[in-house]
């Protein structure tokens, strides 16, 4: 890099200060928004993924008319018998309206001493020791512990029975998942109060967890389920995890960024195209040319303001978006991308830092620019300067 | 030296020059004179390959440049020619250093030296005052030293000056024409293109070429 040039191109954007802080504005609000979609929707499939790690390799649900139904818990006992099936369980979990939050709580019903949690358990949750020795208990996420001793002041919890019952359990522990979302809204019990709280009637299940030895025989024990329970629906844990990811509408997330991108950029453009070839540019560059510029030596200055603006709007952007989506929230754009799960309770956004789009970003805006802003100076600068300079 | 051979330059609609020769000597000052629009600023402008004939040959420090790409075209003015244009066409937001050291910029001259160079010339011409001053806020006269200081810092054997003293008072004029015969001391090719018969007849001239339609 010659540093006459790029002192150059400092002063000459200091002369037309206000065209490159017009850009610098636009360019900034380009990246800031781009920036955010990417840190929130990091968030969310960093969020998303934390709980689809736990989905079993197989569920078997009962689906009617497109409806979910309990399904028969006396399926395990054929299931168990499919070679390569090494453990299946009946699973026990729902929402449960929690008015005062105006959320939906998740209810899971397990067996601390079930195969798929007995070590998992010991590690995850925290002040259990009673629980072995108590009938009922609850384990919540941290978050929610927290909210409900803020409510209550005590360490129980009456959930409402469908029957209009009450059902008191005390808080036997705490467990931190990664997830926020789990944290503030997940509450573990013992299988028989889960099942009380849900509504569940003894013999059914929501569904029934299937735990393959070998993956890669997975697809075929979903085949030969789906064939041996034709009412029933077979998901496997990839087509779960799959479907997970489109939880908090990606799609029309990354409608919203092509769109916002292709706005900006057409608008940055169209007025570069419209500014940058006006007569007092071309002057300059004929100017340039007739002191003894090559027609390169004009494309560095003007590429040197293309970086000095990009740069500029990159740094200003970036540390933007962290504190737009990390320290306050994302307000507004967090509810478009949470889209349907505004009965959950409110959560943090988890920090994620997505580099590889946040280096696209800049990928994919600053040549757009750089080539408006290059190419008609390009143009000025191989054409006759004396037209120029009459 | 500077030598036009049978030098046509078309327009669309305009042929400003026709089958023009001439020739001039390294070291040699020479004015055209001629009424305007008769082809002076175009003889300048081929000179300084700003332009390209459309036929004819030029001549200029001993190079062909009628047919001079664009790249080669900048850099032989960098090497071998200095600009003083009517209008002087300095860069008006820039300080007046910036606009004197703007055609090293491109150069591998230490930034340190071009500044020193560029100040040492602006001694000369007596503009050191107004180094840091943004040379859109200057007068005439000055911006006229400025113009100058900038055609000469590359060190160029040939100087093209196009109505140099179109803007200036009588006063100022005087003080152009002791610089044009400091420059013609220094034994650079000088050509002046001009109508005010006070240039004309100053004597300055060792050549005066009449480019009349």
């Amino acid at each position: 890099m010659k540093a006459g040039l790029f002192e150059f191109a400092l002063c000459s954007m200091s002369g037309r200060r206000s065209k490159f802080i017009f850009v610098y504005i636009i360019l900034t609000l380009l990246m800031l928004l781009c920036f955010s979609v990417f840190f929130i929707t990091a968030s969310l499939r960093a969020e998303s993924s934390y709980g689809s790690e736990a989905v079993p390799d197989i569920s078997v649900t009962m689906n009617r008319g497109g409806r979910n139904e309990l399904i028969s818990t006396s399926r395990v006992d054929d299931i168990i018998l499919i070679p390569g099936v090494q453990y299946a369980e009946p699973a026990y979990f729902g929402l449960y309206r929690f008015d005062y939050l105006k959320a939906n709580l998740t209810v899971v019903g397990i067996d601390p001493f079930a195969q798929q949690y007995a070590q998992s358990f010991e590690k995850a949750v925290k002040r259990h020791k009673n629980i072995l020795t108590q009938e009922r208990w609850m384990i919540t996420g941290n978050k929610l512990a927290d909210t409900l001793k803020a409510i209550y002041n005590r360490d129980a919890f009456s959930f409402a029975k469908p029957d209009g019952t009450y059902l008191e359990l005390p808080v036997a522990g705490t467990f931190s998942p990664q997830s926020q979302l789990m944290s503030a809204s997940t509450v573990l019990t013992d299988v028989e109060s889960a099942k009380e709280i849900l509504g569940i009637p003894d013999g059914k299940a929501v569904q029934i967890s299937v735990y393959v030895g070998n993956p890669e025989e997975t697809d075929t024990i979903a085949q030969k389920l789906s064939v041996m329970f034709p009412d029933t629906e077979v998901t496997t844990k990839a087509v779960k995890q799959a479907s997970v990811s489109n939880l908090f509408d990606f799609s029309s997330g990354i409608f919203m960024l092509v769109f916002s991108v292709s706005l900006f950029t057409f608008f940055i453009i169209v007025f570069d195209r419209a500014a940058g070839l006006n007569m007092e540019e071309r002057r300059e560059i004929a100017v340039l040319k007739a002191v003894g510029y090559t027609p390169s030596d004009i494309i560095k200055v003007r590429f040197y303001e293309t970086l000095i603006t990009a740069i500029s709007s990159f740094i200003t952007a970036l540390p933007l978006a962290l504190f737009y989506v990390y320290c306050v929230q994302a307000p507004l754009l967090k509810s478009i991308f949470i889209g349907y799960s505004y009965m959950r309770p409110d959560f943090v956004l988890p920090f994620v830092f997505p580099a590889k789009e946040i280096a696209l970003t800049f990928m994919a805006t600053v040549p757009v620019y750089a080539a408006a802003v290059i190419i008609p100076a390009w143009r000025a600068s191989v054409t006759d300067a004396q037209e120029s300079l009459r | 030296m500077i030598k036009f051979t049978s030098v046509t330059k078309k327009y669309k609609d305009v042929t400003p020059l026709e089958n023009f020769s001439m020739d001039i000597a390294a070291g040699e000052t020479a004015i055209l004179s001629g009424r305007s629009g008769s082809g002076k600023t175009t003889i300048l402008a081929l000179a300084a390959a700003l332009t390209r004939p459309t036929s004819g040959n030029i001549e200029v420090n001993s190079k062909q440049t009628a047919k001079l790409p664009e790249e080669f075209a900048s850099l032989f003015r960098r090497e071998s020619v200095g600009i003083i244009f009517q209008n002087y066409n300095l860069m008006p937001n820039l300080t007046t250093l910036d606009n004197v050291t703007l055609p090293l910029l491109p150069t591998k001259i230490p930034f340190r030296q071009q500044r020193e160079r560029a100040f040492a010339l602006m001694e000369k011409l007596g503009i050191a005052d107004k180094a840091k001053t943004i040379a859109g806020r200057l007068s005439g006269g000055e911006q006229q030293r400025i113009a100058i200081a900038r055609a000469l810092i590359n060190n160029p054997p040939v100087v093209l000056a196009d109505e140099p003293t179109s803007n200036l008072d009588a006063k100022l004029t005087e003080n152009l024409l002791e610089i044009f015969a400091g420059i013609k001391a220094e034994g650079r090719t000088l050509l002046i293109a001009t109508h005010d018969k006070v240039v004309t007849e100053s004597g300055i001239a060792d050549k005066i070429i009449r480019t009349e339609l």
